[in-house]
């Protein structure tokens, strides 16, 4: 699943129509819309909202290795380094009230110019005077007000590959008054196509993290019990038969049979605690002759 | 999987992360100049990016980024028991690197670190000062590719020239050099030394296919050659081995392989050999086991004073026959085996 989450409605209406995202029961003030692989949460703007907003969708829906939390939505551009109107993936998300810096993890390419962001918690108009970039001077640099604590309040749940940023710069804070509703929903529609191919990639990294933990093999658990019972197992004998069996099952080694056969010989069920143990260190020589 | 891998990950050292105080320092830029179309991005300090909760160390091994860092507090460190220390009692390591761009599943650094990227320390200078204030103390014998894989990034770098010029100037410096590479050009830029120890991992086929991205044993062997041929101190480590299917003839096969390449008259000039049987601390293994389900990980280990390692009598039997294939090659004297030194 990704969990997308933007801040404003107009920033998500072309993304609602484009996807054919379907409405969910809103949870507390925060709007959500769903497809197959997809969850889109309105957090509304500023740090606050945004952490509660992404604390929200994380404590309900428990992610998992293969899910990811991205957040989107439209930004300020910095010393005119940065294009308005294109797509941004940012690189460093720095916190202008702590001074922490978050780095996503960029294993997953996906194709788009980067660009560092400062996270504030006012307009950028009532604090420019404050505002001087850190990370490297030919970069573009954004602004926004809500990334640092969703990625704050996401880390808790996400490891930093499965959380990606991006923004697409609306204005320069001077003039984002001129901003109305229907010129963001503009600029992101007209993004609309790198959009796709973005939520594309992020779909396969998604399915690429799915097959990356499923290769952490889980045996039966009744299985497991049943033949630990049957070995009388106390509680270090079993974590052992739980080693063994992950061992067999990685190195590819047809160790039901060699259960089935103790059954046949009637060698299992044992009858104490010792001869448990015997047949358990048999088991063990037999996998890794 | 891996084409969908390949083409959703981002090329190795794609991304270059330069703590900010070395922005200006000229060996940081001379790497940077090395790759000119990474993408900088400057840093507070490598463990903002290093140390970050739930990193995803397979992928970020397939997708490496560089970090450029200073490394401070102390920078050589006593050898760890479970080490081979080879009968020298001022037995020492370094870490001027942290992570390896090899990828082997049993390595226990997936173990021991938070990240799969790769961190490269550059005040080398402050390396050898402190080198230097142990050297008054008594000699020191040094290995410096113990954390990471040197040789391979020797020309990023240049750390082992650096060491080895330390030897010349200082007499009660010996160095080994750990590697899995197949580092020809490197041995033919050095003279040889009786005091500058190139340590080959050698392992059999079986093995080597769970070492992703290391060279074939032929091409270590051959470089293993050169580096005879032109007079270097060599070092053969059949450590850590691993118990796979047949060990006993792959282990076997790979003795007829050395003996084929290097020939009886090169094997007794190698300096020496040492064995070892897989060993890990238990808290790398459980990190180590929580990434992979690779079979030479998830192996039933058996714990002996807080590090997992083979049965006694499995680990016993590997060793011996270890030895016991080097023999007719070498003096007992000249093979170590980690197990005796402790």
């Amino acid at each position: 699943m990704i969990f997308l989450q933007m801040a404003l409605y107009c920033e998500a209406r072309p993304i609602l129509q484009h996807e054919a995202f379907h409405a969910m029961p809103p949870v507390g003030r925060f709007q959500r819309w769903q497809t197959e692989d997809m969850m889109l949460t309105l957090s509304g703007t500023g740090q606050a909202e945004a952490a509660t907003c992404a604390a929200v969708t994380c404590a309900m829906h428990h992610p998992t290795a293969s899910d990811l939390f991205v957040v989107l939505g439209t930004c300020a551009a910095l010393e005119g380094k940065a294009e308005k109107g294109r797509l941004y993936r940012a690189r460093s998300i720095e916190d202008l009230g702590s001074g922490r810096v978050f780095y996503p993890d960029l294993v997953l390419d996906l194709g788009l110019p980067e660009a560092g962001l400062l996270s504030g918690y006012q307009e950028l108009k009532s604090q420019k005077e404050r505002v001087w970039y850190r990370d490297g001077r030919d970069l573009p640099a954004l602004y926004d007000m809500e990334s640092a604590a969703a990625c704050a309040a996401a880390g808790h749940f996400f490891g930093p590959h499965q959380i990606v940023v991006l923004r697409i710069p609306s204005d320069s804070g001077d003039d984002a008054g001129l901003v109305t509703p229907e010129r963001i929903s503009d600029m992101i529609g007209q993004q609309m196509d790198t959009l796709d191919s973005v939520f594309q990639r992020l779909k396969a990294f998604s399915e690429l993290l799915g097959q990356e933990s499923a290769q952490v093999m889980e045996e039966d658990p009744a299985f497991l019990e049943q033949t630990e019972a049957a070995l009388r197992c106390s509680a270090s004998m079993s974590l052992r038969f739980r080693q063994l069996v992950r061992y067999a099952c990685s190195a590819g080694i047809a160790y039901r049979e060699i259960l089935e056969r103790y059954v046949q010989e009637g060698l299992l069920p044992v009858t104490g605690r010792k001869e448990g143990k015997d047949l358990l260190a048999q088991f063990e020589k037999e996998l890794t002759r | 999987m891996l084409s969908l891998k390949k083409n959703l990950l981002a090329e190795p050292f794609s991304h270059i992360y330069v703590e900010r105080e070395l922005v200006g320092d000229r060996r940081t830029q001379e790497i940077l100049h090395r790759f000119a179309h990474a993408r900088v991005i400057e840093i507070g300090h490598y463990k903002d990016v290093f140390c970050r909760p739930r990193q995803h160390t397979a992928l970020q091994h397939a997708s490496q980024a560089l970090i450029l860092a200073r490394k401070t507090g102390s920078l050589i460190y006593p050898g760890s028991p479970v080490c081979q220390n080879f009968g020298n009692h001022h037995f020492y390591y370094t870490s001027l690197c942290m992570n390896c761009v090899f990828d082997c599943q049993y390595c226990y650094l997936r173990g021991m670190y938070p990240s799969g990227h790769l961190v490269l320390f550059m005040n080398l200078e402050d390396y050898i000062a402190e080198l230097e204030t142990l050297l008054l103390e008594h000699p020191v014998y040094l290995c410096i590719s113990y954390d990471t894989e040197l040789c391979a990034l020797e020309n990023l770098h240049g750390y082992v020239h650096a060491f080895a010029r330390e030897t010349e100037r200082h007499e009660n410096l010996t160095i080994e050099v750990r590697t899995k590479t197949s580092c020809t050009q490197l041995l033919r830029s050095l003279p040889g030394s009786s005091r500058v120890i190139f340590a080959f991992t050698l392992s059999p086929e079986e093995v080597i296919r769970y070492e992703k991205k290391t060279p074939s044993l032929q091409a270590r062997l051959e470089a293993v050659r050169e580096g005879l041929d032109l007079g270097h101190t060599i070092r053969l480590c059949f450590d850590p081995m691993i118990h796979v299917p047949e060990w006993r003839k792959a282990y076997s096969r790979m003795m007829e392989t050395i003996v084929k390449e290097l020939g009886e008259e090169r094997l007794r000039h190698v300096f020496d050999f040492s064995i070892g049987s897989f060993r890990i601390s238990q808290d790398y293994l459980r990190a180590l086991r929580k990434s992979t389900d690779s079979a030479v990980v998830q192996y039933p280990f058996v714990n002996v004073d807080g590090f997992y390692q083979y049965p006694p009598e499995t680990a016993e039997e590997m060793e011996n026959t270890m030895t016991g294939l080097l023999l007719p090659y070498a003096g007992r004297d000249r093979i170590f085996r980690w197990r005796e030194q402790i």
